[in-house]
């Protein structure tokens, strides 16, 4: 058989059941055309990295209306301002979407908080900076914990509790259960810091919806064997919070969806018995199954003591940004639906504002709470 | 008196409402895989349907329809690539500022989008156009359709077109 065309070599790798049998068994056999088979799934697999992105998830109602609304000729003014509050709408009204990354968005803090409380002792972070993962690091994080299935991803099930891990035990205790309050001055009281509430809400913000007020946790980590000779023995104590989430509703009330989160956070504090921070990060970062791009990009910030690590989901924008003079960063959800900017003020309080906002409307709002 | 207009029956969507319904979302995809942008890729599949309507007032199953909205997203995306180059080049004359500095590693993601972007434009329109189509998710045989060309050529245009985009990518970030 003649050697096999690179079209047919290219097919192979999409859709190697509408190839004849016979070029996939002469690509077995003929030592060239394997060769030239592997440029062509390497170059294939190059350009998909290159070119695959999320998919958007396009609001098809609001497209079409928006379609009929087009006029035959129009000034380019209003066909501008057409356009605009078509796509401030298309934010609002794209509801599967921006829910789920407002929600993926949270997460991401968790596990951006959580990962700076563990690998940050001294003196806190004066950066924040972005690190590209995705849902399944998060997973894959909770598995090189021990921690799949334990309930504490995502916050800890009980105000008390103690939970065995392959390298030590964890141990973590609070007052109590976060609870919702009747406004922002009961949440400053009983959390201690001094929060205030955006005064001029964006478009499209409804109603404040509950103030939630999470007590002080401590969680002890005391290392055993498992975790290597240099660390057994050795503990860390992390305390986390008092934190306070405030929600605010849609305007479009029938969606049921909170439109805007903000979220404070006394910094958290972390010391160890004798570890060192550098030591510490090193062996949480060689974990085994923690993602090594993650890894590597978390080692690539240097200092973790300078440095708060911030996962931003894969395809999201991240720019830097200053608010009320202090470094932040500006997530943008990959398909724009949703957005949220990060920053410790000066008084060390970790601040976040997340929403289905543009990256205008959610500046201003964390201005306002700079 | 009064008159009363007959009751009407719920309109049906109309031959070109199924039609933008059944292929907005592909048109959207495929115009994202060129501009990158969620909301430019919506203006881009506006622009495209717009001219799908006067083109196609009642296309109904037309192949031809489908085929043409889709190869029109790359084309049109294109073109707005170049047009919002063109505008950051005059920007950039103009001293406004670019980016505040980040990580390194950001700026070069995000330089890495923009390369890809160019290097698009830079490609022959066949070649761009299916490379796009591709990895937007169409098969060989839809792929064929939409372009026009036998399903056996669409395996020797895509392997092409990846080797082209990696020389122009390899070109590009060279030091």
């Amino acid at each position: 058989m003649r050697h096999v065309p690179d079209g047919t070599l290219r097919r192979l790798v999409d859709e190697p059941l509408a190839v004849a049998d016979g070029a996939a068994e002469h690509v077995s056999r003929c030592g060239r055309c394997r060769r030239r088979g592997e440029l062509v799934v390497r170059d294939a697999a190059a350009v998909a990295a290159l070119v695959s992105r999320p998919q958007p998830v396009p609001d098809v109602d609001l497209a079409w209306s928006r379609l009929q609304s087009q006029p035959a000729a129009s000034s380019a003014r209003t066909h501008a301002l057409r356009r605009f509050h078509a796509r401030r709408s298309w934010r609002l009204v794209g509801v599967p979407v921006p829910s789920t990354a407002v929600l993926a968005a949270c997460a991401v803090l968790v596990a951006g908080v959580t990962v700076a409380t563990v690998l940050t002792t001294l003196p806190g972070p004066a950066r924040v900076n972005p690190v590209q993962a995705v849902p399944t690091d998060f997973q894959a994080i909770a598995d090189a914990a021990g921690l799949e299935g334990s309930g504490v991803i995502g916050g800890f099930p009980t105000p008390s509790g103690s939970l065995a891990l392959p390298f030590g035990a964890l141990h973590w205790s609070s007052s109590g259960h976060a609870r919702s309050v009747a406004s922002i001055a009961a949440a400053n009281a009983a959390t201690g810091l001094a929060l205030r509430l955006p005064g001029a809400l964006p478009a499209g913000v409804g109603a404040l919806q509950q103030i939630l007020v999470q007590p002080e946790v401590t969680a002890t980590v005391a290392f055993d064997a498992g975790a290597g000779a240099t660390l057994a023995g050795t503990s860390l104590v992390v305390t986390a919070g008092p934190a306070v989430l405030v929600e605010y509703g849609s305007s479009l009330g029938s969606l049921g969806l909170p439109s805007l989160a903000v979220f404070a956070m006394a910094k958290p504090v972390a010391s160890s018995t004798s570890a060192t921070s550098a030591r510490l990060a090193a062996f949480l970062l060689s974990r085994p199954g923690l993602p090594v791009g993650l890894a590597q990009e978390i080692r690539l910030l240097g200092d973790l003591g300078t440095s708060l690590p911030v996962p931003a989901t894969s395809g999201a924008d991240v720019s830097q940004v200053d608010i009320a003079g202090s470094p932040g960063i500006l997530v943008t959800e990959a398909s724009g639906a949703a957005t949220g900017v990060i920053w410790e003020d000066r008084a060390g309080v970790i601040h976040a504002a997340l929403g289905l906002l543009d990256q205008e409307d959610i500046l201003n709002v964390a201005n306002q709470l700079g | 008196m009064i008159q009363h207009e007959p009751a009407k029956s719920p309109a049906s969507p109309s031959g070109f409402e199924s039609f933008f319904r059944a292929h907005y979302p592909g048109v959207v995809r495929i115009a994202h895989g060129v501009v990158g942008d969620s909301h430019a890729a919506q203006d881009v599949a506006q622009d495209v349907f717009i001219a799908a309507q006067k083109r196609f007032p009642d296309p109904g199953g037309s192949g031809h329809a489908a085929a043409w909205v889709k190869v029109a997203a790359v084309h049109a995306g294109l073109n707005a690539v170049r047009g919002s180059r063109r505008r950051e080049s005059r920007q950039l004359r103009a001293g406004a500022t670019a980016d505040p500095a980040g990580p390194e590693e950001l700026v070069l993601a995000r330089a890495s989008r923009d390369e890809v972007r160019d290097a698009l434009g830079r490609l022959p329109l066949r070649a761009s156009t299916v490379l796009v189509l591709r990895h937007s998710g169409l098969s060989y045989a839809e792929v064929s359709e939409a372009m026009g060309v036998r399903i056996g050529q669409v395996g020797t245009m895509l392997r092409r077109a990846e080797a082209a985009l990696r020389k122009e990518m390899e070109r590009a970030t060279r030091p």
